[in-house]
């Protein structure tokens, strides 16, 4: 089934490597609150303020998830150390969406998505979902954070590794009047595909209106 | 031995207290509450800091409310007490 979403506002971020200009010092005044946040976290904090979005539901998808503090808990073990409190609450999934909570208070539902490649078409479905249940506009984040040492052994095809596109959106009775192609994007995650397709579809139209596969 | 000012500036690094200097920062400032502002999970990071770092494991948990009031304490610990 599919079902017309109105998009209100729309971003996206992608760095080589790391992203120096986040504005975390305005977005994130509190200093003791900053200097606990993932990279993952800083990239959807920003997405979320360039969407102007603070109160409300949020799906957010990554396909990797934390990698940085993923990698020291890794580390850690292997050198027969003690794990980091500070590591282990940040290597879950949700620690972006959940930094976002606190810095503004938001009390409302999130959901954090992960499917590898089909990570962002997951986190529109269930985002298409929560907007039709609620009626509300909700946040759509997905982010890629993998810059950590030694990735390059690894990765030969995602140029840009801090990454993330938003997208706020609410059911509407209008009609669509954009198309959605499936598009290769090149140097980016295939996990933010989807997403970034309804992104570039959008971008052209002052008031766009997709139509979702539910 | 290490120094206050040496202290601090592990303390600044460990926790990422981005933009705090170290002459900011008295000896006799708290770690926690109203002075650095650490909190539960930073005292759990301090703990395992002070293991790797300078060899000292607490044998109890009153033991390190007192050692981790300040600065000045801490440091004075580290001193009479590091293995590494």
């Amino acid at each position: 089934m599919k079902i017309n979403f109105k998009i209100i506002a729309m971003a996206k971020v992608a760095c080589a490597g790391k992203c120096d200009s986040l504005d975390e010092k305005r977005i994130v005044p509190k200093m003791m609150l900053r200097r606990r946040l993932t990279r993952g976290s800083r990239l959807m904090v920003y997405l979320a303020d360039a969407c102007g979005f603070s109160e409300g539901a949020v799906v957010y998808g990554s396909a990797y998830g934390e990698m940085q503090a993923t990698a020291d808990i890794v580390g850690a073990i292997d050198v027969n150390e003690p794990i980091s409190p500070t590591a282990f609450q940040n290597s879950v999934y949700n620690t972006a969406p959940s930094y976002f909570s606190l810095l503004h208070k938001n009390k409302s539902e999130i959901l954090t998505v992960s499917n590898g490649n089909a990570t962002s078409r997951n986190v529109l479905q269930t985002g298409a979902l929560q907007a039709v249940t609620t009626g509300k506009d909700v946040l759509l984040v997905c982010c890629e954070a993998i810059n950590i040492p030694n990735i390059d052994e690894v990765n030969s095809c995602t140029e840009y590794l801090e990454s993330g596109v938003a997208l706020t959106l609410v059911p509407t009775d209008e009609e669509a009047n954009v198309e959605v192609a499936e598009l290769e994007h090149k140097g980016f995650a295939p996990s933010l595909w989807n997403m970034l397709d309804v992104l570039i579809a959008c971008e052209s139209q002052e008031s766009a209106v997709v139509a979702l596969e539910l | 031995m290490i120094t206050t000012n040496k202290l601090k500036t592990e303390l600044i690094e460990l926790f990422n207290l981005e933009g705090v200097h170290v002459d900011e920062i008295a000896d006799d400032d708290h770690l926690f509450g109203d002075g650095l502002g650490l909190d539960s999970v930073d005292a759990i990071e301090l703990t395992i800091f002070l293991d790797n770092e300078y060899g000292i494991v607490f044998s109890n948990i009153s033991e390190s409310e007192t050692v981790f009031a300040s600065i000045k304490t801490l440091q004075e610990y580290i001193n009479k007490n590091e293995s590494n």
